[in-house]
Formats: C-alpha cells, sequence, structure tokens
C-alpha cells in the first residue's frame, strides 16, 4: 500500500510538473532540424546555403503546389507523368547555364524525387553544382522562403 | 522476408526491389501487413510524396482489430522514369499528427536503359574553336531502335547523324555555325521506338563564355 502511494505521488508529482511546462514553455516543438552530419550524398541543409550566392531552385513537386506555395523565382522540373518531361528539360536548361549552384527541393517526407531530379541535372554535364534540400519544402516553409509561409 | 513493426502493425516486407519491363508503364507493389498489437489500429493518413502514386488500403478498410490483417497496395506510374528509382509512402496510425511517418514504405524499381547519348551537350567557348563535336548514340535494349529524324531548335548549329550501326549505334556531330555570340539548342532525335518515353531522346548544343565556377 505504501509502494502504491509513492508510485501515485510520483505520478502526479510528474503530471503536474509535464503539464505546467506545457503551459509555460508551449507544446514541443516540431520544426524541421536539419543535422549536417546525417545529410546523405548531395543533400545539403538550408542553413549551409550562402545568402549571398545565387542559386537556382527547382521545385519537383507538382505544378499545382509550385504555383500554390513555391519559392519565389523557383522553376518547375518534376517527374510527374502528366507533364512533358522533354519540356521541361530543355526549358530549364537556360536557367541552368546562369546559375553555378541549383538546389532542389521537394515534399517534407524524404519524397525521393529531389534526387532524381539532380541526376538529371548532373547528366546535362554543365557543370552545376547540384543539391538536394534537406527537409524540401517544409523547411523552406517554416524559414518563410516560400509563398504564403509566415515563420 | 523482412518484418518490420510500424508501431503495431506488422508489414512482412516494407522494403520491396522491382526488376520491371523497359515498357512499364503502370507498378503495383502490395505490402501487406497484420496487427499484432492488443488494441485496433487505425491507418488515418497516407503520404506517397509523388503524384506519381496512388494508395489503397484494403478496399477501403482502414480500422484493424488485434489479429486482423490487410494490404496497402501501392500504384506508381512509372511513364517518365527509367533507371534505378526510389519511392517511399508514409503511412500514419490512429490520427497521429507526428511530422514523421509511423512506417515508411520502400520501393526500388530499376527499369531498363534503352538508349544513351554520351555527352549529352556539347559545349563550345564562346569565340573560341567553331570545330564539330560528336554525341555517341548507343541503343543497349535486346531490340534495335532507329532514329528516323533530327532537328534543332537553332540554326546556330548543325547536326549530323552518322548511322555506325542501324538501329545499336549511332554519331550525332553538331557543327556550331557561328561561335560569336552565345546560344543555346535544343536537339532532338525521334526514334521508332514502341515506348512512348523512348520515342523521342533529346540533347543540347550550348555556346557560352565558360563553365559556371560554383562557390565553395
Amino acid at each position: 500500500m505504501n509502494a502504491l502511494a509513492q508510485y501515485a505521488g510520483l505520478f502526479g508529482i510528474s503530471a503536474l510538473a509535464g503539464t505546467t511546462t506545457f503551459f509555460i514553455t508551449g507544446p514541443p516543438s516540431r520544426v524541421f532540424v536539419c543535422n549536417p552530419s546525417e545529410l546523405k550524398a548531395g543533400e545539403i541543409c538550408l542553413n549551409q546555403l550562402a545568402a549571398d550566392v545565387p542559386l537556382l531552385w527547382i521545385d519537383a513537386r507538382t505544378r499545382v503546389l509550385w504555383q500554390k506555395n513555391g519559392m519565389p523565382g523557383s522553376i518547375l522540373w518534376n517527374l510527374d507523368p502528366t507533364e512533358d518531361a522533354a519540356s521541361m528539360e530543355a526549358e530549364a536548361v537556360p536557367h541552368l547555364l546562369n546559375y553555378p549552384r541549383v538546389v532542389i527541393y521537394c515534399d517534407d517526407l524524404d519524397c525521393g524525387l529531389s534526387e532524381q531530379v539532380a541526376q538529371k541535372i548532373r547528366a546535362l554535364g554543365l557543370g552545376n553544382q547540384v543539391f538536394a534540400l534537406r527537409g524540401g519544402w517544409r523547411a523552406l516553409n517554416e524559414a518563410g522562403r516560400v509563398r504564403g509561409s509566415n515563420p | 522476408m523482412t518484418l518490420c513493426h510500424g508501431q503495431n502493425l506488422e508489414f512482412e516486407n516494407p522494403s520491396q526491389v522491382v526488376h520491371a519491363a523497359a515498357d512499364v508503364t503502370t507498378i503495383t507493389a502490395e505490402f501487406p501487413f497484420t496487427n499484432r498489437s492488443e488494441k485496433a489500429v487505425k491507418i488515418s493518413k497516407s503520404d506517397p510524396g509523388c503524384s506519381c502514386i496512388s494508395v489503397r488500403i484494403s478496399d477501403g478498410k482502414f480500422t484493424y482489430k488485434p489479429g486482423e490483417s490487410g494490404v496497402i497496395k501501392a500504384e506508381f506510374d512509372m511513364s517518365q522514369f527509367s533507371g534505378t528509382v526510389d519511392k517511399m509512402i508514409g503511412i500514419w496510425f490512429d490520427d497521429s499528427n507526428a511530422e514523421l511517418p509511423n512506417q515508411v514504405l520502400k520501393l526500388q524499381v530499376h527499369i531498363p536503359v534503352l538508349m544513351t547519348l554520351e555527352p549529352k551537350t556539347l559545349q563550345w567557348e564562346l569565340a573560341g574553336d567553331a570545330a564539330a563535336k560528336t554525341i555517341e548514340i548507343t541503343v543497349s535494349g535486346p531490340d534495335p531502335i532507329l532514329i528516323e529524324q533530327v532537328n534543332c531548335s537553332s540554326a546556330q548549329f548543325v547536326p549530323e547523324l552518322k548511322t555506325i550501326e542501324a538501329g545499336k549505334r549511332y554519331q550525332l556531330v553538331v557543327t556550331p555555325t557561328d561561335v560569336a555570340k552565345p546560344g543555346i539548342g535544343v536537339i532532338r532525335l525521334h526514334t521508332n521506338s514502341q515506348i512512348p518515353k523512348h520515342r523521342v531522346q533529346q540533347a543540347f548544343a550550348v555556346i557560352r563564355k565558360g563553365n559556371p565556377a560554383p562557390a565553395p
């Protein structure tokens, strides 16, 4: 009985501490954190991109999402079967010639589309440095970099 | 067989590898699962991360009692893909609002590349040497693919197709007519491939001042 009372007391104290913390500091942070040590080859964190280096942003999501809340100044290059893949590639080349560094983003989940578009860009052999953005659109949104975002 | 617990659902094979035919347009992958927990589990959300994937869950049944089994079917539209393609589907349970899914299902698809162009882009230095350059074209599939027509979007480049072995090997020789000004040419090779995504191959010719120098 004594042990049960002790357990109940500990539980009550823990619950009170947790509830107090929740109301004082708010719910747990769900902000995306990019850890450079966890990057795969060809990936980059948003905070690793120097602000003064011109970048070409490529949105690998659907056309609808790109138009709705894409990165301002970005171009669309995805693998959507409803798109004309050859035209999309041809339209991207003039942009690629103007920018030494290219960063591609897709959805927040590790969707893999960015890397596939990156492979297509590298295959062109135009000399671009190509990265897939870790965290994708979600990282951009949380940083207030996309249309309609409010950091 | 790889068993994997996505919290309460146990998936028999959450990571699958498929070797597809070159003409594949859709691939259906099945991810069977069983509820090994002692409470009912609801599949509340799926995110394929790509408009090329549609996900169906056991004919619309979303809640599984302990011991019940089901199948997540994912249909992948592969009409634009070739080479090695990795796809992932995120699955959330019990109305979880977590950012990361409770379970990630993976599918790696290998689709043969039937025709390769090497290099894919020919480049000339602005005001430099205007010598002709060559793209080697190789048909790597078992069936020959004939190149029936070549055209270029810019009069600044003259493409000439040389047949080394009909249906198997070609050379595309491109000569710039004027390297005094920058230019881009989109060269399209129209083939007799029966597979739509291989019907038109594309290469580029570029005249520019140096290569872009990536910042460190």
